[in-house]
């Protein structure tokens, strides 16, 4: 196979598997799960070979039937956008693995549903990734947005209310980005984005131009969840089904971020950028606040993804390589690190019956190797080494610091603090709550009597293959920096 | 290519570590030989890098993968030369002969499975240590080794009554698992000055890589040496960490206390292997600060040199004359221990005092250290063996084994002999080189402290077999001799152990006896790959050496310390003509000498009543004044502003808002926001 | 003043679409009506890039033989209404979406009124 027809097939192969889906739908879930998990398998090594390509041979272009650039559409896939895609594919592939049985216990009917959209909310993710055009980005961040908000309106009686609120401020989003566009084609008259970036410097400064990025940042602030426009994002990822939050969770909000790095790349930059720093920082400390508020695991969780995206905004807004190395780590991290700790919601609650976090007592006894995978993420989100958190807090730190910036730092470093305050609340009630009463009390009793019972291994798999990927990041993050992040760089590769 | 064995090295043990869990599932048998297998491996790997020393122009090899790109660079890397793969092979092949023995001596061991995978873990990081390319990953070994080390010490972590060791009964007692804490925090104060140390000759070297150091010294020494007095702090925190992990002077204490752990473990760590760590790095440096003094001129580099020589010389003294009062068979041997490393010490300190001894001292601390490690190792093990048959840890509960334990009898002798410095043994050729170097150096001072400690060592090893092997039964023994009456009964529980243990020990005898015939012809061996090494690998000035000294004067001034020590214990503990008692009670300076001595100089009286009384002392005012006053503004107060006040804040704006127009609200006053400050800045 | 509003009478317009929409979103309470607000906003994003594509003097883009293909400036742009084409079946696609959820929340609830069902997902 030609690689320079990867760009068109990542897209496409998601698009057709999206198609046939439904109709193996009609043989039985088990042929739609198969259909749409070889089409995610698929994606994933081409990507995989996309970004060797890439990586080899520098950016590969794929002009849309012939057009070329400026007029025509063009996909690009360059270190960065390969990165992504590598990221958002492979995590779809295990994330499809954990739904099968997690989807068969929550929505049995809405199981062939569910695989087509999340066919189609991947061919919005990773047409939004490596597509080179901005019209076009806007076309598959629908098609995305679209998929997303039925995928999350799968759940339980609540889902359709917070996915339809979300929804609203979504397609709010992406009329920002839109009136943004319109802007910005006004003024240079085009919508490719290499062409933008060369045009942008000759109007820098002009009013119109600042109007538009500002609004095309918030448009994808809003779908990314920045605070404060995050509101949608608790309420949609606590009421969804399991799966399908931990699909959304690591996927959906980085490709968001992802939209920013490139719009930022391409305007160069402008005085705005300050201020989202801010933005990211204030979004760090009061997301993990609300985050310590919480009692309702998967509200927590979504809370910790705000404040997350926050620590990537952060990176990027930061405008310094090492901040921006630490953001795209992050984007990695997080992305496994929020996978396992979905899963792992969505295992304890199939088996435990609850998401209070106060009720998880006894976790690591019934389900010992849950327990330790998450023991796993939690260590990467609060940042101990030798985990993956580790080493993208340390370079967003080293970043903050050679930006010369040390409240951002301390912004760091406190919100290290509290998330271990949220974190290790989970961690306390579930390995180490004590025994009240010398062990008479129905709780102790309770405790007493658990015994093992472990989630299937279709939903256990993936997550223990996640949590020896965090392992393995950390341990190997200084090639992955020197590989794949610095020539993906828009510093570095100049 | 060549450097995959010891990449091997590095795989085998920690996989050991990884499949003992799993091989435990299918049987014990598996358990056990499935982890000594892979030590077996590993041996064998080390033993594959040995033929790399007949090509050392081949040497150093190098290779190494990056583990930290930005904001220093860190690599992960093998490196290796004559001093690693020399060293790796005395960690390996000695500490597979460990494993073989551990196999009879831990047999029946409820919680074997830990020990056997802090065994492999101990092997795997200390192997680490010796291979690593840098000084970063030398810590990350260096302190992994710790902390194996602390859970093999406290193995017996539950602390029954027989696992206690000190005494006899007077005297305090202390149980495993405080002995494992102190040994962690002893070597522990060593290593954060180590820490510092390596972070400073980074911040003027801007490289942790150990051959890069090296290879730029030209470029950063003369820097560090402009900075009045920090050559003398680099040196003073460099060596803390080596002195704290080979128990040298002031961080002495521990390795005693270290003994509580199981016998084998006692042979492994605090004889064979891990104490030699603090040797190896002071090996690695001497070219550093080597460099510092005869090329770069700065005097202060000296110090290093000094500093080494003189603790290794009052640490052989001051050990060796603790161990003639002590009375528990394995702290005689861990006083011995520390005295030899002290040794070793001496003659890497020596190395840097003269242009003409870089490669003589550099040669006679690492062959001290083989062949030390090798006769400590089996007079470890058969100390195991002893203590077991004799149901005693005190030499003076035993006497006359020699009828019951016939080969740890034959085992343990020559391997004291060995350790008194007696032709042909190995022990003689290697510690004649040391006080060869120290001779010629012509610092008297150290030469004396250095003989004092020979006689200090040939007369309490002649008093442990003496009181071990022969004499009269000890009234504990006939008590013994009592209680099991018939033969079978007293061949099984006064007899020797296991096969395992057996031939465990009769290997490393083997090894002591081949030593013994070819010990002249490793030294020169060694003498010229380190002549190559130093002098022309790293292209140290260097010259060729002239004895000031006749050449027999060193050898004939061993032997004739070694009778001085020796002649009158056999007396006293052989064959009796001479009363220990008598000599006691009839001096009052004996009894003062003795109570000094056994006291361990009051060294650990001091550090008990300085530091962990003084802590206490200050916990006190801690606990009452500060802890109070910080609980309440760390626990109760901020938690509460930050998360209530934080949580009050957010909710008077409805940060959490869920309905629309409030959203809405939100996105608006963003926009306007951003839009207003954007403008304002253009402005 | 008068020059701004009268150059530029359109985007005011459409400004005042969009604040229509954006305040049947905020105030309205029943999720019907937020619908048609948003609907309302995003007619107004079209209607902008359709502005942006006006010229003085120019006519729609389709071809004329009368005008021919010599002189393009007296074409409107067509590339914005070409893109809209796209925007407006998102926007079609979008409402469909939106209603089928509010059939979901109907079947579930009852009631389509933000504040009752904010007080019964509590």
């Amino acid at each position: 196979m030609n690689p320079i027809q990867i760009p068109l097939l990542i897209p496409v192969t998601f698009l057709f598997a999206s198609l046939l889906t439904p109709l193996a739908g009609l043989l039985g879930r088990s042929w739609a799960h198969l259909v749409s998990l070889a089409g995610a398998v698929f994606v994933f090594f081409l990507s995989l070979k996309g970004l060797g390509a890439a990586l080899a041979e520098g950016p590969l272009r794929y002009y849309v039937s012939g057009w070329l650039p400026p007029m025509g559409i063009e996909f690009v896939l360059d270190p960065l956008a390969g990165f992504l895609e590598v990221i958002i594919t492979g995590m779809t592939v295990l994330v499809l693995i954990y739904a099968r049985k997690s989807v068969e216990i929550e929505n049995p009917d809405k199981a062939v549903p569910f695989y087509t959209l999340t066919m189609l909310l991947m061919t919005g993710l990773s047409g939004m990734v490596i597509t080179g055009d901005l019209f076009n980005l806007y076309v598959f961040l629908e098609i995305s947005a679209l998929a997303g908000y039925a995928l999350l309106a799968i759940g339980g009686k609540r889902a359709p209310f917070s996915a339809f609120r979300y929804l609203t401020l979504g397609t709010l989003g992406a009329g920002f980005y839109l009136m943004g566009l319109v802007f910005l084609f006004m003024t240079t008259g085009t919508l490719n984005m290499a062409d933008m970036s060369r045009m942008l410097p000759l109007v820098n400064g002009s009013f119109t131009v600042t109007t538009g990025l500002i609004l095309i940042i918030l448009g994808a602030g809003l779908k990314m969840g920045l605070f404060p426009l995050h509101t949608w994002l608790p309420d949609a990822y606590t009421n969804a089904s399991s799966a399908a939050t931990s699909l959304i969770a690591p996927v959906g909000t980085k490709v968001a971020a992802y939209i920013m790095i490139r719009m930022l790349i391409i305007s160069g930059f402008p005085p705005l950028i300050e201020l989202l720093t801010w933005v990211a920082a204030a979004g760090i400390i009061a997301a993990s606040i609300l985050a310590i508020a919480q009692s309702d695991i998967k509200r927590m969780l979504a809370y910790s993804s705000v404040a997350n995206i926050g620590y990537i905004a952060l990176g990027i807004t930061l405008a310094n390589p090492l901040a921006f190395i630490g953001a795209m780590l992050h984007i990695l991290n997080h992305a496994l690190m929020k996978a396992v700790l979905f899963f792992a919601a969505g295992g304890i609650f199939i088996k435990m019956g609850t998401r209070d976090i106060f009720q998880l007592r006894g976790l690591p006894k019934k389900m010992p190797f849950t327990a330790g995978a998450m023991l796993i993420a939690v260590f990467s989100m609060v940042g101990i080494p030798p985990t993956g958190g580790f080493f993208s807090k340390i370079y967003l730190i080293f970043g903050a610091i050679e930006a010369g910036t040390w409240f951002f730092v301390a912004v760091i470093l406190i919100s290290t603090l509290l998330n271990f305050v949220y974190f290790f609340r989970v961690i306390q009630t579930s390995f180490f709550k004590p025994y009240e009463n010398g062990g008479t009390t129905d709780d102790d009793v309770k405790y007493e009597s658990m015994e093992m019972d472990e989630m299937s291994p279709g939903m256990l798999v993936p997550t223990l293959i996640i949590s020896v990927v965090i392992i393995l990041v950390g341990l190997f993050n200084g090639a992955i920096v020197d590989k794949v992040i610095t020539p993906g760089h828009p510093w570095f590769s100049g | 290519m060549d450097t995959l064995f010891a990449w091997l090295c590095l795989i085998f043990p920690l996989t050991g570590v990884l499949a003992t869990p799993f091989l435990a599932r299918i049987g014990p048998a598996f358990r056990d030989y499935g982890s000594v297998f892979f030590s077996f491996l590993t041996a064998v790997s080390a033993m594959m890098l040995l033929p790399l020393l007949l090509t050392p122009e081949k040497l150093p090899l190098e290779t190494s993968y990056i583990w930290l790109d930005t904001p220093i660079r860190v690599n992960f890397g093998v490196l290796l030369d004559t001093l690693s793969i020399v060293l790796a092979n005395v960690v390996a092949v000695i500490s597979f002969f460990i494993m073989v023995y551990c196999l009879g001596y831990m047999k029946g061991n409820s919680s074997i499975l830990r020990f056997w995978m802090l065994m492999n873990g101990f092997i795997g990081s200390m192997l680490l240590l010796v291979f690593a390319d840098n000084l970063l990953l030398i810590f990350v070994g260096w302190k992994l080794v710790g902390v194996c080390s602390y859970g093999l010490i406290g193995f017996y972590y539950r602390d029954e009554k027989r696992y206690w060791i000190g005494g006899p009964a007077p005297f305090k007692f202390d149980p495993p698992s405080a002995c494992g804490l102190k040994a962690l925090m002893v070597t522990g104060v060593g290593d954060m000055f180590m820490l510092g140390g390596i972070l400073i000759m980074y911040y003027y070297s801007g490289t942790l890589d150990v051959m890069a150091l090296y290879r730029t010294a030209p470029e950063w020494i003369p820097r560090m040496a402009a900075a009045p007095g920090m050559m003398i702090l680099v040196s003073v925190l460099l060596i803390a960490g080596p002195v704290g992990k080979s128990a040298q002077f002031p961080l002495i204490e521990w390795l005693p206390e270290a003994m509580a752990g199981p016998g084998p473990v006692s042979a492994l760590i605090h004889a064979a292997t891990m104490v030699k760590s603090g040797v190896f790095l002071v090996a690695r440096l001497v070219p550093i600060f080597y460099y510092g003094y005869w090329v770069a001129g700065s005097p202060e580099a000296m110090y290093f040199f000094v500093i080494v020589a003189w603790i290794g010389a009052v640490t052989a003294f001051i050990a060796a004359s603790k161990g003639l009062v002590a009375l528990e068979l394995k702290k005689i041997l861990a006083y011995s221990t520390v005295s030899q490393i002290g040794y070793m010490m001496l003659a890497m300190g020596l190395s840097g005092f003269r242009q003409d001894l870089l490669v003589h001292g550099y040669t006679a601390g690492v062959f001290h250290l083989m062949s030390h490690a090798m006769f400590k190792a089996c007079l470890f093990l058969c100390a195991g063996t002893v203590i077991h048959s004799a149901h005693s840890i005190y030499i003076h509960q035993m006497g006359a084994l020699r009828h019951y334990l016939p080969f740890t009898w034959v085992f343990m002798t020559l391997a004291a002999l060995s350790l008194m410095g007696v032709p042909p043994l190995p022990g003689f050729w290697s510690k004649d080189a040391v006080l060869l170097v120290c001779l010629e150096s012509q610092h008297y001072m150290l030469f004396a402290v250095a003989v004092a400690a020979v006689i200090c060592t040939s007369f309490y090893t002649v008093r442990l077999i003496g009181m071990v092997f022969y004499g009269r039964p000890s009234d504990h023994i006939r008590a013994l001799e009592e209680k099991y009456k018939t033969l079978e009964e007293k061949r099984a529980h006064l007899g020797e152990g296991y096969l395992s243990q057996t031939s465990a020990c009769a290997a490393l005898t083997i090894g002591i006896v081949v030593f013994s015939i070819y010990g002249l012809r490793v030294e020169h061996m060694l003498h010229d790959l380190f002549a190559d090494n130093l002098a022309h690998g790293l292209a140290l000035p260097t010259v060729d050496h002239t004895a000031a000294f006749p050449h027999l004067l060193a050898p004939v001034l061993s032997v004739v310390c070694v009778a001085a020590g020796a002649v009158p214990a056999f007396f006293f503990y052989f064959t009796g003509t001479w009363s220990v008692q008598t000599v006691f009670q009839r001096s009052n300076l004996m009894k003062l000498i003795h109570i000094f001595l056994w006291e361990r100089w009051f060294i650990d009286r001091f550090y008990s009543w300085f530091i962990v009384g003084g802590i206490r002392r200050i916990s006190v005012f801690v606990a009452r004044i500060c802890e109070t006053f910080l609980d309440t503004v760390i626990h109760r107060k901020m938690p509460g502003v930050v998360t209530h006040g934080g949580k009050a804040l957010l909710d008077s704006i409805h940060a959490d808002a869920r309905d629309l127009s409030n959203n809405i609200a939100y996105i608006l006053a963003t926009a306007i926001f951003f839009i207003v400050a954007t403008v304002w800045w253009i402005r | 003043m008068l020059e701004l509003i009268e150059g530029y009478y359109a985007y005011f317009f459409l400004i005042l679409l969009f604040l229509i929409g954006l305040y049947g979103m905020m105030i309205k309470r029943n999720l019907m009506k937020k619908i048609f607000g948003m609907s309302i906003v995003q007619t107004s994003v079209i209607l902008f890039w359709i502005t942006s594509a006006f010229k003085e003097n120019a006519t729609v883009t389709v071809f004329d033989p009368g005008i021919g293909l010599e002189n393009p400036d007296l074409y409107l742009n067509p590339l914005p209404h070409t893109l809209m084409l796209t925007a407006i079946v998102v926007a079609v696609v979008t409402l469909g979406v939106s209603f089928a959820l509010i059939i979901a929340i109907y079947r579930n609830y009852g009631t389509l009124d933000e504040p009752r069902l904010l007080e019964r997902t509590r």
